[in-house]
């Protein structure tokens, strides 16, 4: 079977997240994301690649959104309301709650400002959202009868998950993007040993290992604080949702510990409605906030106030998170237009830039002055401080490593990252874990192929009846064992030589073979193909009604004459059973061997023994079922009685 | 041969084996069948039917929780259900341990009975339990119980799993605790059963073999049989195996590395968390018993390579800080903390992301996968040079700076701090494996504080034993400092105070400190002011710093002042440069006359702690001082004698100011210790009498009579005891002791001189005041010998006399001779007074002065006496003679009185007073309390030298009725040993005030502890007692007053 991966956006790149992947004879879309970069078509994922014919209903099984950044969900109302994909769609309870806010906020911005047309309305980002079935951490949701998905907490923002797909015996986990240090609101992502067949993982940050946290919070503090002393304004350019809301509370209990009492901003009403869903999914921040938004809900800012844009203009120290968080446009941009000559200010980019945009147009030379291109027309002189702090969250290599580790896939391909860092990234991987790794660009198939192996569902009561017959079978031959070792040890004692010891070493070793736990165990059953079905391995009394063909039963009956020639060994008539019956306890000590009358034995409740004293004639009944226990009896018979034949 | 199918018989069902019979009503399930019946009870008809068939509860068990041992019995073998199981719970509840042995063997021999014919599988765990109890028991013999348990229980194919697993932890618990030489034939029986198909079962035989070795070759095999278990396909299984592996260490045992190390090391991968987080607790155990074993390891580059054991563990828990699971993470950080002798290089390690790797084969090359702390320095120092370069150059770096980015392709910055090191190297470096790289940063960043507050303890641990780690440390646990969870913070500040000695702080360092003043939790910034004491402040700005820091605090939160003035004191006792700021702080100007500050200023008294207590170092900051601190001294050192030295005037300037000094005649200098012992000694021999028989002694005065000379020497004896109290810190609870005792020996001498001949009712006063005054000396102070506490008693037992006879003569006065016998009532303080007195004399094995026997008796006669006629009646005869006697009784009484010698009281050891220092609340508004309402207040005390807490109470007095508040243990906030800090809120509401206006109301709270009168007596405390049976003691703390309108 194996598995087919496409990636229709992010592959060997960052931005428009889109991983198509084929489990089996399910198609699974992972993320339907946005490019920040680009302004014409290439900005969505090239859906063609799906179906020519955009029969993409029939096509895909489901889509699964990670989270709430554009560039993972920003191409869903156009996939569904203007390409036509009906099937289910998957994101988690806060996800599906921010996602309309942030698309209606972008398509605003490319309608109304930018006058697009042939774009997604309103109306369709809320008919899109009324197909989004929202899915709980940790919980499993059947697709269908064979692809089912279960959500991991993955950190980076709010309702952010990783997602486990299977399908039969084959798995596949898509990472989205995640974070494996835990940060102020946040906890870090989490997922059990589910030993996918293919893991997904972002690498935005393939190739980078972070400073530690605190001092970067420290960093981050102290620039700030400097700029707003010496009267500067402080620019941090955020996207409203997600990181800033760490940064917001990493200042406010600042400003609250240093008693200042400069100004922050936080740009349109966004925030607002932003702090209202992390309030209301507290649970899905980490432990701090939920241990202690009882007293007090850490979302509920003192110092922060919403901003105006005429405040851009007042004089005085100021600290201002405007969006969107690349300064590629909104407020931020403008702002930082007003801001950007004068010396004195400071631009915190606290996260990523995508190429195209003036942040990272920026962050390519930080150095000092210089001339940036805003848009065609207009060019900036940049005098203020240029800085790029590392809030952002995503994995760093360790992280990556980490989750590799945590997951242990037998596969791995890299997504949403750089070339170069992914090649380097890849090598480490195969080397450190030695599992084959890929990194392929958009549109580019990876076939991967999963060990062909067959499951066979064996029943409970089969299972649990063969352990206990060979455990049993082990203990005994173990007892026995040790009552050879016992009566060896006294031969040894009587002999006393040297040449023992070599005989003893053989001896040992099957002895200390058997106090090892059993791994491994031979079943006897009946396997069982049915339908479409797993193969089943059952016991025969299962098999039966399984397959419902009737049982059948078959009792025999065995007459057996003692010959009498042979007086002198056997004594009397009477003892021929009383011998059998002793030759038989020796044989099967533990089980139950009862004597109903003179003349009748039975063994198990099962096999009937009966002893005609006069004919000298045993008759003994058994059914099919117990054909082993027989044979022994027989056996035992053939010996006590049968050399007189 | 004669085999021939004669009968086909078609069956359709299965055919299996036959069940054992059910049990209809298994106790555990009859609950259920009640609630589900009442929850549906509208369509109950057929329930109720069912009801009537199965009775939910037996009516009764016939089984009660106190019935005789005998009956127990019967009911284990009873028919019904219940009642066995009762009679199970109720003897191990109520019957165990056992008092006789032949109540054991037949208890024994019941249970084993029932064992054999029980049917009820759940009734045989039980049982089975019974056992286990009863095999633990002295009176038990335990081998044959274990003998029973493998032969006929464990061997018996149709024991239940539930049964066999009973047993093996009953035979588990019997091992562990009594020392038995059955070892060989349980591990030979049990050996078997670790096939068993049960995991359980597996498991408890795994847990066994734990406790049974006593041999070494018996080791070898079980060490064998436990290392081949730590591959058992279940978890609990291998969990076990390795607990049982630990277990072996801790009893002694020496097991072999090599054959256990690698198996063991396998697990640290297993999929289950409880499994790794043993294994990582046994690895720790290696790594502490045979830390320097060398072990060959294959590395990267299929190298051999050798290091110590003690390293490799530790590398492997710090790799298992990365763990998924937060309980493995916890217990690693914990462990990182007591792993002993680790290689410095690897310690180091895990404060930095660098990576140090075997480059070739000329050496170890360093590269760094960095911190910024490390780094910054030097890329700093790259800027710096930067910006000393020429314009002309830095155009020139421009324009190549822009090349470089015309080339460069990649889109991703790598952030400010963090390093790509992609560029660096081609190596290879694992970044998985990555050893102790890293492990606390990894471990401060853990998103649960439990693991964070782990690696901060870890990491004291091990700067505790090791200087140079201890110095990168501070860096991490100073940026602790701003964590999210408040307990967090506080466990790094007092880890920073644990290594303080041993670091330096560096100025930046101290800054962020500081700045953790602000906080609003209490308990951080007093964390924070004890951190201060410890830490070694490098030049005057960091001085300076610190000083502002606190007076700011200072101002923030008033109450945290006795917490700042005792930092301050310490601070300033140790650090020398005081003298650079001391006008800066005082705010002196030699161009202008300084206005004189305000001496209840509490900003000043904290400059002034800080002057004054650095001067006895270094005298020239006293030339620095406006002149006025002399007067200002004198006031503090009264006011706040904590805070503040005595005598810091070295001997040079002595003669200036002695003008203060009280007592001329001794011209000792009370400086040093000894000085001050011997001025007590002195002291003391003026009341006694020195041994060469100085005839002058108060006490040789008292024994002739003349009380004329008395008071003289006596106000001496005061004055110098006041003196010393006032001086010496260590010496002050003796000499206020020896204050009240002298008070004591007052009111005595005044009752010898003046009783009887002034009016009755100062003679009640007096003796009361007596009374309370040796209450007091009991109560307040901790430590006292038992001599001084049997005189103590003598003083009460003497106040109790005066007390008895004012009674008496006022009884007498009216008319000697018509007046009825004494009401009994009269005696009945005296005599127990008497009883208390005898007790504790008896209880420490000390004899009753003559004296005092003599006066007991004859009370104690008269008493009876009187009760003898009291019960005769014989009212006439018995008045007469009831007159005589009694005028004897007081005759006597008198003299005993007059004659009466107080012992010598001496204070051998050192005793504590009891403090209390409470502060005054901020608002100097009066409160208004509305309409009866409860109001809030908040006390803020210290309490010093308490032993138990439990008899403290709040005391709250206002319009002359008072009141008890009870203190609930959360709200004493241990500082010191016996000594806490209270802050908590009582709500007091006052009756409705009569009149229309408001009036204000003065309301006091003080803290009592509660005294038992009597200490033998039992100690319930409830308030209807408090009178009888207890002895208020106040605390002598300043009262806490309110000013309430009402």
């Amino acid at each position: 079977m194996g598995i087919k991966v496409v990636p229709l956006g992010a592959g060997q790149d960052v931005g428009r997240s889109c991983v198509i992947v084929s489990i089996g004879n399910k198609n699974i879309m992972f993320d339907c994301g946005m490019h920040m970069g680009y302004h014409d078509e290439r900005r969505f994922p090239d859906f063609s690649f799906i179906s020519k014919t955009k029969q993409f209903t029939k096509t895909l099984d489901c889509i699964i959104i990670t989270h709430f950044h554009l560039d993972h969900c920003g191409a869903l109302p156009y996939f569904t309301e203007m390409c036509g994909y009906d099937g289910p769609i998957y994101m988690t309870l806060p996800t599906k709650a921010i996602v309309p806010i942030l698309l209606e906020d972008y398509r605003k911005i490319s309608v109304d400002r930018k006058g697009e047309t042939n774009f997604f309305t309103p109306q369709m980002i809320k008919d899109c959202m009324k197909k989004v079935i929202p899915i709980a951490l940790h919980q499993t949701i059947k697709v269908d009868d064979e692809l089912s998905i279960k959500a991991y907490y993955a950190g980076h923002v709010l309702g952010a998950a990783m997602f486990y797909a299977k399908v039969g015996e084959e798995s596949v986990v898509y990472t989205g993007d995640y974070n494996m240090t835990p940060d102020r609101h946040l906890g870090s992502a989490w997922i059990d040993q589910v030993r996918p067949n293919l893991l997904i993982t972002e690498t935005t940050y393939a190739t980078t290992i972070r400073d530690s946290k605190r001092g970067r919070e420290r960093d981050f503090l102290k620039r700030v604080h400097e700029c707003v002393e010496k009267g500067g304004k402080v620019l941090i350019p955020v996207f409203a949702l997600g990181r800033v809301q760490e940064l917001c509370i990493l200042i406010d209990s600042y400003w609250e510990q240093m008693n200042l009492n400069v100004p922050i901003y936080f740009s349109e009403g966004l925030a607002e409605k932003a702090n209202f869903y992390y309030k209301l999914f507290i649970t899905w921040t980490n432990q701090k906030i939920k241990q202690t938004f009882v007293k007090r809900n850490m979302f509920d800012f003192k110092h922060i106030k919403p901003f105006d844009r005429h405040l851009a203009d007042a004089p005085g120290p100021m600290v201002l998170f405007a969006t969107p968080g690349m300064l590629h446009a909104g407020a931020s941009l403008e702002v930082f237009k007003k801001w950007a000559p004068n010396e004195l200010n400071m631009t915190i980019i606290p996260g990523y830039c995508v190429v195209g945009t003036v942040g990272n147009k920026l962050l390519s030379n930080a150095g000092g002055p210089q001339m940036v291109e805003i848009d065609k027309k207009t060019t900036l002189e940049v005098k203020c401080k240029i800085h790029n702090l590392s809030f952002s969250a995503h994995a760093d290599a360790k992280g990556i490593m980490q989750l590799i580790k945590m997951s242990q896939p037998k596969n791995v391909l890299l997504v949403h990252g750089e070339k170069e860092k992914m090649r380097y990234l890849s090598d480490k991987i195969s080397k450190d874990f030695g599992v084959p790794c890929y990194f392929p660009a958009n549109g580019v198939t990876v076939n991967i192929e999963s060990s062909k192996l067959i499951p066979i569902d064996i029943s409970s009561k089969l299972l649990k009846r063969q352990i206990l017959e060979y455990s049993q079978a082990n203990s005994k031959q173990f007892e026995d064992q040790q009552q050879q070792q016992q009566t060896h040890q006294q031969q040894q004692k009587q002999d006393n030589s040297d040449e023992n010891i070599n005989n003893l070493d053989p001896d040992e070793q099957p002895f200390k073979k058997i106090r090892s736990p059993i791994t491994q165990l031979p079943i006897q059953g009946i396997l069982v193909a049915k339908d479409y079905q797993n193969l089943k391995l059952l016991d025969p009394s299962e098999a039966s009604s399984e397959l419902s063909i009737n049982n059948i039963n078959l009792n025999y009956i065995l007459n057996y004459k003692i010959q009498t020639n042979n007086k002198s060994t056997t004594t009397s008539a009477m003892d021929g059973l009383e011998i059998l019956q002793d030759r038989i306890t020796e044989l099967l000590p533990h089980d139950q061997i009862n004597r109903i009358n003179q003349s009748q034995l039975v063994i198990k409740n099962q096999v009937v023994i009966q002893f005609d004293k006069v004919q000298q004639q045993f008759t003994i009944r058994w059914s099919n079922h117990h054909e082993q226990l027989f044979s022994d009896i027989y056996k035992l018979l053939e010996k006590q009685f049968g050399e007189q034949l | 041969m004669n085999k021939s199918p004669i009968n086909t018989n078609i069956q359709s069902g299965s055919g299996t084996t036959t069940t054992t019979t059910t049990i209809t009503t298994a106790p555990t399930a009859t609950p259920k069948k009640s609630t589900s019946s009442l929850s549906f009870s509208s369509t109950s008809v057929n329930n109720t039917a069912q009801q009537q068939q199965q009775p939910i509860y037996p009516p009764t068990s016939n089984i009660t929780q106190f019935a005789p041992f005998d009956q127990y019995l019967l009911a284990l073998t009873s028919q019904d259900h219940r009642t066995r199981v009762e009679a199970i719970l109720y003897l191990q509840s109520y019957h165990l341990p056992l008092n006789n042995q032949e109540n054991g063997f037949d208890l024994v021999y019941t249970v084993k009975k029932q064992l054999s014919s029980e049917q009820d599988k759940n009734i045989r765990v039980q049982l089975v339990g019974l056992l286990k109890s009863l095999a633990l028991d002295p009176f038990v013999e335990s081998t044959s119980i274990i003998h029973y348990l493998l032969s006929t229980v464990i061997k018996n194919v149709h024991t239940s799993k539930k049964v066999i697993c009973a047993s093996l932890i009953a035979i588990r618990s019997v091992v562990q605790s009594k020392n038995l030489k059955l070892s060989l034939l349980i591990s030979s029986s049990i050996q078997p059963l670790l096939n068993h198909p049960n995991p359980l079962i597996r498991k408890e035989c795994i847990l066994i073999f734990g406790h049974l070795v006593k041999t070494s070759e018996e080791l070898d095999e079980i060490q064998m049989i436990l290392v081949n278990f730590l591959r058992d396909p279940d978890f609990r299984v291998r969990e076990a195996s390795l607990r049982s592996l630990s277990l072996l260490f801790y009893r002694c045992h020496n097991l072999s590395i090599n054959k256990i190390y690698q198996q063991a090391t396998l697990l640290l991968v297993d999929s289950f968390e409880q499994v790794r987080l043993e294994c990582i607790k046994l690895l720790w155990i290696f790594s502490n018993v045979f830390p320097n074993h060398i072990l060959g390891t294959i590395n990267d580059r299929k190298k051999s390579d050798k290091i110590r054991l003690v390293d490799d563990v530790f590398k492997k828990i710090c790799n298992a800080v990365n763990d998924p699971s937060v309980v493995v993470r916890n217990c690693a950080c914990k462990l990182l903390g007591c792993i002993y002798d680790v290689s410095l290089h690897y310690l180091i390690q895990t404060l930095s992301k660098e990576i140090l790797f075997d480059h070739d084969n000329k050496g170890r090359k360093k590269f760094q996968i960095g911190h910024s702390r490390y780094s910054n320095a030097g890329k700093n120092q790259k800027q710096q040079q930067q910006q000393v370069l020429s314009p002309l150059q830095q155009q020139l770096q421009q324009q190549q700076h822009q090349q470089q980015q015309q080339q460069q392709y990649t889109t991703i910055q790598v952030p400010e701090g963090d390093i790509d090191f992609m560029a660096s190297t081609d190596s290879s470096l694992s970044l998985v494996d990555a050893g102790a790289t890293g492990a606390f940063i990894q471990g401060l960043e853990d998103e649960f504080y439990e693991v964070r507050s782990s690696a901060i303890d870890s990491m004291c641990e091990l700067s505790l034993r090791n200087n140079e780690f201890a110095q990168k440390n501070i860096d991490f646990l100073v940026d602790i400092f701003t964590d999210e969870i408040e307990s967090v913070r506080i466990n790094s500040i007092n880890s920073l105070r644990k290594i303080g000695k041993t670091i330096t702080i560096k100025e930046d360092q101290l800054h962020i400190i500081l700045a953790s003043l602000d906080n609003s939790s209490q308990a951080e910034r007093q964390a924070i002011h004890r951190l201060l004491t410890t830490i070694h402040l490098t030049n005057f700005s960091c001085l300076h710093a610190t000083v502002q820091a606190l007076l700011v605090n200072l101002q923030k939160y008033p109450r945290d002042m006795y917490s700042i003035f005792e930092c301050l004191y310490k601070v300033a006792t140790k650090n020398q440069f005081t003298e650079f700021i001391a006008e800066d702080l005082l705010r002196i100007d030699s161009k202008f006359a300084s206005v004189e500050p305000n001496m209840d200023d509490i900003f000043y008294v904290a400059i002034m702690i800080v002057i004054l207590n650095s001067a006895k170092n270094n005298n020239t900051i006293l030339s620095l001082l406006p002149p006025y601190w002399v007067q200002h001294h004198l006031y503090f050192k009264d006011k706040y004698p904590a805070y503040f030295q005595q005598n810091i005037i070295t001997t040079d300037t002595n003669n200036n100011v002695n003008n203060y000094s009280l007592n001329s005649t001794y011209e000792m200098k009370l400086k040093s210790q000894e000085d001050l012992t011997l001025f007590l000694k002195n002291t003391l021999s003026m009341l006694y009498g020195s041994n060469n028989g100085n005839d002058d002694s108060l006490y040789s005065l008292l024994k002739v009579g003349k009380f004329d000379q008395l008071s003289i020497l006596m106000e001496e004896i005061q004055r110098n005891l006041l003196r010393i109290s006032n001086i010496n810190r260590i010496l002050k609870p003796t000499s206020d002791f020896y204050l009240m005792f002298i008070k004591v020996l007052k009111i005595i001498i005044h009752i010898k001189k003046e009783l009887f001949s002034s009016s009755n009712s100062q003679q009640h006063i007096i003796a009361e005041k007596l009374i309370k005054t040796s209450f007091k000396m009991q109560g307040l102070f901790i430590g006292l010998d038992n001599k001084i506490q049997s005189i103590l008693y003598e003083i009460r037992l003497y106040g109790t006399i005066v007390l008895t006879i004012s009674k008496m003569l006022n009884l007498n006065d009216p008319s000697p001779f018509a007046s009825p016998p004494y009401p009994s009532n009269i005696f009945t303080n005296l005599q127990s007074s008497i009883n208390i007195y005898k007790t504790f004399f008896k209880d420490n094995l000390m004899t009753i002065p003559e004296k005092n026997q003599e006066i007991m008796d004859t009370i104690g006669n008269y008493i009876i006496e009187q009760q003898q006629s009291n019960i005769n009646q014989r009212p006439f005869k018995m008045q007469r003679t009831g007159i005589n006697t009694r005028q004897l009784l007081l005759d006597k009484l008198i003299i005993f009185l007059k004659e009466y010698q107080l012992p010598q009281l001496m204070i051998q050891n050192q005793i504590k007073k009891k403090v209390v220092n409470t502060l005054m609340p901020p608002f100097e508004k009066p409160i208004e309390s509305f309409d009866n309402l409860p109001i809030k207040l908040v006390i803020n005390a210290n309490i010093e030298n308490i032993s138990n807490v439990e008899y403290l109470y709040l005391q709250v007095n206002y319009l002359g009725k008072s009141q008890l508040y009870t203190i609930g243990s959360q709200y004493f906030v241990p500082i010191k040993p016996l000594s806490y800090s209270i802050c908590l809120p009582i709500y007091v509401s006052l009756p409705k005030s009569q009149k229309q206006n408001k009036e204000m109301v003065q309301l006091t709270v003080n803290i009592i502890e509660i005294v038992p009168i009597d200490p033998y007596s039992t100690k319930i405390l409830s308030f209807e007692h408090i009178n009888e049976h207890f002895k208020l003691v106040n605390l002598r703390g300043n009262r806490i007053s309110f000013n309430i309108i009402n």
